[in-house]
């Protein structure tokens, strides 16, 4: 209480501490313009729109995973596959584009729910069942595909959803404020991500207050695995194109966001507008790598330094103690 | 051990089934070069598949050897390219890669108190990266393949007799870990550490000292599979072994190792090894899409995670149950012998009194 009541300092220092993301943002692209003239054009700046869409898309739903205390490596792979399946259904079956991309989308709950249940019910640890689905959803991408680029020259509609544009703006942006905000709401002021965080932070005291921890987490599984197959679908339709390994390494850009974010992987906290943030900024670096005329080889050497700076920041709780003396200090005397 | 022993049993009839299938419908299977090939394929994954166990046994996770795998090849090769230096002298150097490796690793997971998991996968992402910066280039930038010619490494991809090296190796790693494991205090520890880390820190055991080595070791046994790996191709690209880490958690979780920690050995991972370089030969010579290999090994993972949980708990209710039997009959004769007592005492009680 008496930080409230604190003057000045105090004041600012809050403000800081909360809106600390945003200001890291702001350097960070005061960086990028000062090392590249380019990056502020706007041509550039739509151009990481682009990927920071995807990513959203992906996190928006991904952050539940790592809140209920789990993870959920399948999303790559899960995004490859929903363009195929999509393509498949559109332009092989020669199904209507609403009912097939609902069938993937059924599809993409599905996969979610086996994570789910194979990780509760059977209690095998997250990372291993979602890695084995991350294995063989590239392998069914690969068998489907035949490992071929497929070009969508897919019905109209749905080419449109992704170059489209609706009051100036491309429609992935709507998709993507849409479903962050839909999240933002799920997890604030729904019962749905009260019990998620509850479950993650303790998963003993959240069952003894009547939480179903099992069901909760095969929910958070099956909302990620439906958001990658949303973002999958843009991603198709944007890039007018369906390829396996397209979208690999996308877990480890969405863990980065959500990381960055403030999110837990240990379970119990997370913030979607944070994780937007950090898409936001996973999209600046890759952007400012490619600027800066940087191989492509830098991208996962800064991806993987960025997650474990940003992890031993968020893990201020659980650091050693020489790290933390005037904490130490103070509860002691008191 | 009855239920480990018997899983493995079940493992071994498997293996020998698949086997008699493969040679019946394809008679190429049973030959020499095929069998050797195999084993050679196996012991590449099984090098790996060691260090991983025992990493698997403390509880953690190691999601980097991957691109151990690649980062060591390329050290070789600029090795090669670029010194004079003869191969039995850098071939030890660059084992000391996967050991570094091992080193960051276990001060992130020791010190930071971090998931292994998320570090080991960041850890995996800047190797890559290092793995792609450091690969031979052409004038142009662009990554040249480097075709190996040093004939001392390439013996290491040799034969003695019809056995690969690598298989021999192998199994030398295997009884050495073995021994290791079983035989002496540091193994001793290493599944303390993985039953129990608070238990395991309270008798006095070193936990963080046992982490260092368990990553250490797994770096180490990327960096020697590494060796055979290029050695064998004759060639490194910066993208060696990535993915493979896929495989080598297939092979340890066939073998029976759990992710619970402190349980498992060495010879389950051997067998589980075997288990998957056959379903993967299996379906090389079936004529099979080789896209139905990713299908195969994670479809295998799940089922088997899936088969060794529930198998536990029908096990673990069968002795609940046989212990709650005896419990009522042993109630029984208490009962009985309180009764007697009962009696006995009453008896007493009547005299005293």
């Amino acid at each position: 209480m008496s930080d409230t009541k604190t003057v000045g300092g105090g004041g600012t220092k809050l403000l800081l501490a909360r809106f600390r993301l945003f200001f890291i943002l702001i350097l960070l692209m005061a960086v990028l313009s000062v090392v590249s003239p380019r990056f502020l054009s706007l041509e550039n700046l739509s151009n990481v729109l682009w990927s920071v869409c995807i990513i959203g898309i992906m996190c928006s739903g991904f952050i539940y995973s790592p809140i209920t205390g789990g993870i959920d490596l399948s999303v790559g792979s899960m995004v490859a596959l929903a363009g195929i399946i999509a393509n498949v259904l559109m332009n092989i079956v020669h199904m209507p584009m609403l009912p097939a991309l609902l069938l993937t989308l059924v599809f993409g709950l599905l996969v979610g729910l086996v994570n789910g249940v194979v990780t509760t019910k059977f209690r095998v640890p997250p990372f291993i069942v979602t890695m084995a689905a991350k294995t063989y959803l590239f392998g069914i991408a690969m068998f489907v595909s035949n490992g071929d680029t497929i070009t969508i020259m897919g019905p109209k509609d749905f080419l449109s959803i992704g170059v489209g544009k609706f009051l100036g703006l491309p429609i992935p942006i709507y998709i993507m404020v849409v479903m962050i905000i839909a999240s933002h709401i799920l997890l604030k002021h729904t019962v749905f991500g009260r019990r998620a965080i509850a479950v993650g932070a303790n998963e003993v005291s959240a069952k003894l207050s009547g939480v179903n921890p099992d069901s909760t987490r095969i929910l958070a599984y099956v909302i990620s695995s439906g958001t990658a197959t949303v973002a999958g679908i843009v991603m198709a339709s944007l890039t007018q194109q369906a390829y396996a390994p397209n979208a690999a390494g996308y877990e480890f850009d969405v863990i980065t966001a959500v990381v960055i974010g403030g999110t837990s992987l240990l379970g119990g906290s997370g913030s979607v507008a944070g994780a937007l943030i950090g898409a936001v900024m996973v999209g600046f670096i890759n952007n400012g790598l490619n600027l800066m005329n940087m191989p492509a080889s830098f991208h996962p050497l800064v991806t993987g330094i960025v997650i474990l700076i940003a992890l031993i920041l968020n893990q201020g709780f659980t650091l050693p103690a020489w790290m933390k003396p005037k904490k130490r200090a103070a509860g002691g005397q008191a | 051990m009855p239920i480990a022993t018997l899983r493995r049993m079940i493992l071994i009839g498997l293996l020998l089934a698949i086997g008699a299938v493969l040679s019946f419908l394809n008679p190429s299977f049973l030959k020499l070069d095929n069998l050797m090939t195999l084993l050679q394929e196996a012991s590449q994954t099984g090098i790996v598949a060691i260090g991983f166990t025992l990493v698997l046994i403390t509880a953690g996770i190691d999601m980097s050897i991957g691109a151990v795998i690649a980062v060591t090849a390329m050290v070789c090769v600029n090795f090669l390219s670029y010194t004079p230096i003869p191969a039995f002298l850098f071939i030890p150097l660059s084992l000391l890669t996967g050991c570094l490796v091992g080193l960051f690793n276990g001060y992130f997971i020791t010190h930071f108190k971090l998931p292994e998991f998320i570090v080991t996968l960041a850890s995996r992402g800047i190797l890559a990266g290092i793995a792609l910066i450091i690969a031979v280039k052409d004038s142009d930038g662009f990554v040249s393949n480097v075709y190996i010619q040093d004939p001392v490494y390439l013996s290491f991809g040799g034969t003695v007799g019809p056995v690969y090296i690598v298989t021999i190796v192998f199994i030398v790693l295997a009884f050495l870990t073995q021994f290791f494991l079983k035989r002496t205090r540091a193994g001793t520890n290493i599944y303390a550490t993985g039953a129990n880390p608070a238990a395991a820190r309270l008798s006095g055991i070193n936990t963080d000292r046992s982490i260092y080595g368990v990553y250490m070791f797994s770096g180490f046994c990327a960096s020697l599979a590494a060796i055979f790996i290029s050695a064998r191709m004759m060639t490194a690209m910066p993208e060696f072994g990535l993915g493979s880490e896929m495989d080598v958690i297939a092979s340890v979780v066939i073998g029976g190792t759990p992710f619970t920690g402190g349980v498992g050995d060495i010879w389950g991972t051997v067998i589980g090894t075997l288990f998957l370089a056959l379903i993967k030969n299996g379906i090389l010579k079936l004529g099979i899409s080789p896209y139905v290999q990713p299908i195969a090994i994670g479809g295998i993972i799940v089922v088997v995670v899936m088969f060794d949980v529930w198998y536990k708990a029908f096990a673990e209710g069968i002795a609940k149950r046989s212990a709650y039997r005896r419990k009522q009959s042993g109630e029984a004769a208490a009962a009985v012998a309180a009764e007697a007592d009962a009696v006995a005492g009453g008896d007493g009680k009547g005299e005293r009194s």
